[in-house]
């Protein structure tokens, strides 16, 4: 199959049946998946996948259907309800297909990595093997693990619309990660890290995966509760990265078109310390949230949504730009089965310039949060409350481990509370944070 | 709608080909409507097609597993050759013949299908939701309405003679609030849900749903800051069951337990929980969120004891864990869709009630918190530590329900709040919503239940010492 044509041929279809604009969405590829346990490969994944969306606009009436069944009676029933959908759909005045933007070549964006084919299934497998053994060797303690796993993908996403040539490109992911369970005396604690990558050679080894995860679960033997108190909250870029993607979600200019967001009504407000900047970047080699169009087909760029403290922008799709009065910033998230909202392309704490054992060198009295649980974070508000697992910091040194306790704020005060941010930027997917610390946050513990 | 007796046969001979000693098709086709009010225009009026093959080759606890996109039979065939490639050992075997597809027995009956309700009564109930929720209060600035219903046609059949089919319908009205005043900004939420037709709203009408969303969203914007510390904690009917779900439930499902990352492992008979405490699974309740006509392995749903009066008394399984713990299915297999395997999940999961009146219960407690309505939480399985989000919660003060808080967490671990419940209420409740779970990247649905109960202490994580 052509998809290609396949996505064009759709395009040409609505407009026969009637739509006045209308795009289709193709994503077509293939997974494999590999998890191990106790030197045994527990399972093998394997699947070519496809799937199709469309858009159909009659009169800024939208009817939206996608599925995975691509048999052509299939699409015409398909083709079909969408314009039924869009008969009974409200005129929105602001919904279009916007014009394609973007170049189709996606090289110097380094997205697909061909060895995702030469790289044998066993070379794979023996990954997997060597990441948890490196669990097991770290220490006795660690004897069973939650999951040792092993994950690649390549997709091809087509996307065509009514007046302009079909658009198309492909990535690759690859992705290693590790959930040791450390056991002392009855006591069970989860050390968990992960490397997901866009090049197969850029995975971090397995053997560091591995020891990386172990080492997290190890330090958490003995943990217990501290006395609810107030005290710095340091997030490494592991745990770092989840305040980071509530930021994003802050930002969404959807959110604030519909007032669903804490930092509502404060474009060029100083909304956090000179210590924060949050950048969006679609264009970054070798990024796994690199790509060289949107899903509505605008090219990707980099956008400061907060420059030194200051809210210095929004992001946007296409339909809140135009309700807004302002540019898309290549922020249409969309797959097959969703219609475009706003997403990020790869969004993360600009690092500062200090080490991360020096950021943690200066904290008095805090903890060091290494796993984070539970939802509790409320963006329409800003309050922030979540189960954390940590170490404790005393004088700039690590006293031992803490569980069972929460740490709570009001995320516009945790980013005005911002005071220091390491030099270790390190992306985990689409998120990257380096080591920073919130002065004060409250921790409920005894 | 699919494939063959006969081709489903070759699939499973072509899975078995390689020396795998079970092979098993799942076939899905899923048609679900959504429509989706966004500021007051139909942001979302769509139809989405999931239709598809999973093919599961297994040989001792090692899993081929290949699926693939329509409903085609060379797709199908192809994949069971990788299925069956992957869990490759050495002769091929034969499967048992299949017997003619067997129509699963329904616990859940429909009669309003979703895809003979038209389009536009759609589109028109889901307005009357959001007409409502922004009639209840001035102060109501946003509403965000979703209707989904879904009408999922499934074949099961293995190398052991299984054959079975089974239709689910399940249909769902989801709500968000958002409240304004004084600058102070604050979210409602309500769902209800079903494995029914649009008789689901004979029950509950859309606009019920649409003013409790709102009633929250009100009542949080005179709410304070939650306080900080370890309490005494109240858990409301209903939508407390959430808890039951994290910080219990999954600890009893079989995976963990085989694997013995659960803290329940290897506790049978044990005492896990205070006298009079009794919880159970069952997938068989009619029409409920979480109920099954028969899992997604084809084995009926079941009624599950886990906990009676305080002993640990079973653990929900599949076919793959149940057979390497020596025992049988509990009817617990499920999968989000044909492009994952089976993995041991709950259904309906609740505690039977007691025999204190929550008045009573209320009245007990000089100072502490009330956590009437529960939102999304997390469990670590290995500590059995859980953390959720209180959506709804008001202070006790003097064995009375004092002032709404906002932003409090629950945290604490299972295996303890199970030994520290102190009265269990006789107002049981499912929560009329239900939920959906997640784990190892698929969601299924599931609902609980629980009367009032009583936990003389967990940790509250506000801001508030």
């Amino acid at each position: 199959v052509d998809y290609l044509d396949l996505a064009k041929d759709i395009t040409a279809k609505a407009k026969a049946k009637g739509a006045d604009e209308c795009d289709c969405l193709i994503e077509v590829g293939s997974t494999l998946s590999v998890t191990v346990r106790s030197g045994e490969v527990e399972s093998i994944e394997r699947a070519a996948f496809k799937g199709l969306g469309i858009r159909f606009f009659r009169e800024k009436k939208l009817g939206f259907g996608f599925t995975t069944d691509l048999s052509p009676a299939s699409l015409d029933d398909l083709l079909q309800q969408c314009a039924d959908f869009a008969l009974v759909s409200t005129a929105d005045p602001v919904a279009a297909i916007p014009e394609v933007t973007a170049e189709t070549t996606a090289s110097d964006l380094e997205i697909f990595d061909p060895s995702i084919d030469s790289v044998p299934t066993s070379d794979k497998v023996d990954l997997v093997l060597t990441c948890e053994q490196a669990a097991f060797d770290f220490d006795s303690k660690i004897r069973n693990t939650y999951g040792t796993a092993y994950e690649d993908a390549r997709v091809r996403v087509i996307l065509a619309t009514m007046n302009s040539d079909p658009v198309a490109y492909e990535g690759t992911h690859f992705e290693i990660g590790c959930l040791p369970v450390a056991e002392d005396d009855g006591e069970k604690r989860i050390g968990i890290w992960y490397s997901p990558r866009r090049f197969f050679e850029d995975l971090e080894s397995p053997s560091r995966v591995g020891s990386a995860a172990a080492r997290r679960a190890i330090d958490m033997l003995g943990a217990k509760p501290v006395k609810t108190q107030k005290a710095s909250v340091v997030f490494g870029p592991l745990t770092g990265i989840e305040f980071v993607r509530s930021i994003f979600s802050a930002l969404d200019g959807e959110n604030e078109l519909k007032g669903t967001t804490f930092l509502k009504g404060m474009l060029n407000e100083r909304v956090g310390s000179e210590h924060v900047s949050f950048i969006d970047d679609g264009r970054m080699p070798r990024k796994v949230g690199s790509r060289p169009f949107d899903g509505e087909g605008a090219a990707t760029r980099k956008t400061v949504g907060i420059d030194r403290g200051v809210l210095s922008a929004h992001f946007y799709d296409s339909r809140s730009a135009r309700k807004a009065g302002t540019e898309t910033t290549g922020n249409a998230s969309r797959t097959y089965g969703s219609i475009p909202s706003v997403g990020a392309n790869n969004f993360y704490l600009a690092p500062g310039e200090i080490s991360p054992d020096d950021v943690i060198a200066n904290v008095k009295n805090g903890l060091l949060v290494t796993r984070l649980l539970g939802f509790g974070v409320n963006i329409t508000t800003g309050d922030y409350s979540r189960g954390a697992e940590g170490l404790w910091i005393r004088d700039g040194k690590i006293e031992g481990p803490v569980s069972g306790i929460t740490i709570a704020g009001n995320m516009l005060e945790m980013l005005q509370n911002v005071e220091c941010v390491g030099s270790d930027l390190h992306f985990f997917g689409q998120f990257g944070s380096p080591t920073y610390v919130i002065r004060e946050m409250t921790i409920a513990g005894e | 709608v699919f494939p063959h007796k006969e081709d489903i046969q070759k699939a499973l001979r072509a899975a078995l080909s390689r020396g795998a000693e079970f092979a098993e098709v799942y076939l899905e086709k899923r048609i679900a409507d959504t429509v989706r009010i966004e500021e007051q225009l139909v942001r979302e009026s769509s139809r989405g097609v999931l239709a598809g093959a999973g093919i599961r080759a297994i040989i001792g606890d090692k899993i081929g597993y290949a699926y693939a996109d329509g409903l085609d039979v060379e797709s199908m065939i192809e994949a069971a050759g990788i299925a069956g490639e992957i869990a490759a050992a050495g002769k091929a075997s034969e499967p048992v013949g299949l017997p003619p597809a067997e129509s699963a027995k329904p616990y859940s009956m429909t009669r309003v299908f979703p895809l003979d309700v038209q389009a536009e009564r759609k589109v028109e109930m889901a307005f009357r939701a959001d007409a409502s929720c922004r009639a209840y209060d001035q102060r109501i600035t946003q509403a965000m309405v979703t209707l989904l219903d879904q009408d999922k046609h499934i074949l099961i059949a293995n190398s052991e003679g299984t054959h079975v089919t089974d239709r689910q319908i399940l249909t769902t009205l989801r709500v968000v609030s958002i409240a304004e005043s004084n600058g102070q900004r604050q979210r409602g939420f309500r769902s209800l849900s079903g494995h029914s037709g649009y008789e689901l709203f004979e029950k509950e009408s859309v606009e019920d749903v649409g003013q409790d969303a709102s009633r929250q969203a009100i009542t949080l914007l005179d709410a304070r800051e939650a306080p900080a510390g370890a309490m005494v904690v109240v858990l409301g009917n209903g939508r407390g069951g959430v808890l039951l779900h994290e910080a219990i439930g999954h600890g009893f499902e079989g995976d963990f337990i085989r694997k013995k990352t659960s803290l329940f492992a290897g506790r049978m008979g044990e005492k896990v929980a205070v006298e009079g405490c009794t919880i159970v699974d069952d997938g068989t309740i009619p029409n409920a969120r979480g109920s099954i006509n028969i899992d997604d392995e084809g084995t009926p749903g079941e009624r599950t004891v886990l906990v009676e009066n305080g002993v640990l008394k079973g653990f929900i399984y599949d076919k793959l864990n149940a057979r390497l713990m020596n025992t049988v299915s509990t009817g617990n297999g499920r999968r989000q869709a044909y492009k994952f395997m089976p993995v041991p999940r709950q259904t309906n999961t609740f505690m039977l009630e007691g025999e204190v009146p929550p008045k009573e219960i209320i009245a007990s407690v000089d100072k502490g918190l009330y956590a009437k309505n529960i939102g999304g939480g997390q469990v670590d399985i290995a500590s059995g530590n859980f953390v959720f989000e209180v959506t709804e919660g008001y202070t006790i003060e003097g064995g009375k329900v004092g002032s709404p808080v906002r932003g409090a967490n629950l945290i604490g671990n299972g295996a303890d709040v199970l030994m520290k419940i102190e009265m269990i209420g006789s107002d049981f409740a499912f929560e009329a919503g239900g939920g959906t779970c997640g784990k190892r990247g698929q969601a299924v649905p599931v609902m609980d239940g629980l009367p009032t109960i009583k936990i003389s202490e967990i940790t509250v994580g506000g801001t508030e010492s």
